[in-house]
């Protein structure tokens, strides 16, 4: 039999109500656990049930829940076809700059 | 050909949904985990979440930082975690707000008897902490004479047959009174609103 300890420390008091809560807890039924979700309405033999905020996904609400956050994924994909293939207008464009910097080249060789 | 590096990687898991992807817990047991986490959250400051405690023990579990010793359950193991996570917690402030070291305790074991030894460098904060929290969780069961009065024999580490005889109650209604009081607790632990 476990001796009757003393307390008067609100810590340890708290650790033991908690510590019992917790061994309460460790054992309960897999029906316990249905019923206390059923009187919260919900059903946690399913994943996406709201049983799992917090443990699978997050409990609070996230920045994708209100805005698209495949946004930077989408650019990305943009960003990559455009360095593989530039659009005409660009290539003209750097066909242009890569002229104007042979013929600076030549007027003053002493710059190279 | 330049490479665009990627910017968005969603291939993250979570450790709990790593446990569940290696089969390490099932679903159940993470739901128990998830009650037991908020248990052990009480009486912290705000700022530390029972998700981060309950992630940080799932992380121990999966990176093998912590091994489980025969026979005992897994949902066991990792409440022990959780306890280790709020003991620590609780020394880390102890260490950096005015402990002076007097406080010794093995930091590997998650069942160190010496966790359960009044402290004697536990801070006013601290104390005050757990008096408010003391008062929030009676409030939680002051319809229920019958749990509080177990609770109050919980309080003062006495064992099943010492709170029956104590409290006058008979078996049956000490065992229905602590259904009612783990339907509360499962209530508060599943909850998707803050817990009282």
């Amino acid at each position: 039999m476990r001796t009757k300890v003393k307390t008067g420390s609100p810590d340890l008091v708290l650790t033991h109500i908690l510590d019992a809560f917790a061994r309460e807890l460790i054992d309960v039924s897999d029906a316990e656990i249905l019923e206390a979700a059923k009187d919260l309405g919900m059903d946690p033999r399913t994943r996406t049930s709201a049983a799992f905020a917090g443990v699978i996904y997050p409990a609070r609400p996230q920045l994708s829940d209100f805005f698209d956050m495949d946004l930077p994924k989408r650019l990305q994909g943009a960003a990559e076809r455009m360095a593989k293939d530039p659009p005409a207008e660009q290539k003209s464009k750097l066909r242009r700059a890569k002229r104007s910097q042979i013929s600076s080249e030549r007027k003053n060789p002493t710059n190279k | 050909m330049r490479q665009i590096p990627p910017l968005v990687d969603k291939r993250v898991l979570t450790p709990a949904q790593t446990v569940l992807a290696l089969d390490l817990i099932g679903q159940m047991d993470l739901l128990r985990l998830k009650t037991i986490a908020r248990v052990y959250a009480r009486g912290l400051p705000p700022a530390v979440a029972w998700e981060d405690l309950l992630q940080e023990a799932l992380t121990r579990v999966v990176a093998g930082s912590r091994q489980r010793p025969e026979g005992v359950t897994i949902v066991a193991f990792v409440a022990g975690i959780l306890r280790s996570l709020r003991a620590e917690y609780w020394r880390r402030v102890t260490r950096e707000f005015g402990g002076n070291g007097r406080l010794q305790i093995d930091h590997e074991s998650d069942e160190s008897l010496a966790l359960a030894l009044p402290d004697p460098a536990a801070g006013p904060e601290r104390m005050l902490s757990a008096r408010q929290e003391i008062i929030v969780i009676k409030q939680l069961f002051a319809d229920d004479p019958s749990v509080l009065k177990i609770i109050d024999g919980l309080a003062e580490g006495q064992a099943a047959d010492q709170i029956r005889r104590s409290t006058g109650l008979s078996k049956t209604d000490y065992e229905s009174a602590r259904r009612r009081m783990r339907r509360t607790l499962l209530r508060e632990g599943l909850t998707t609103c803050e817990p009282k």
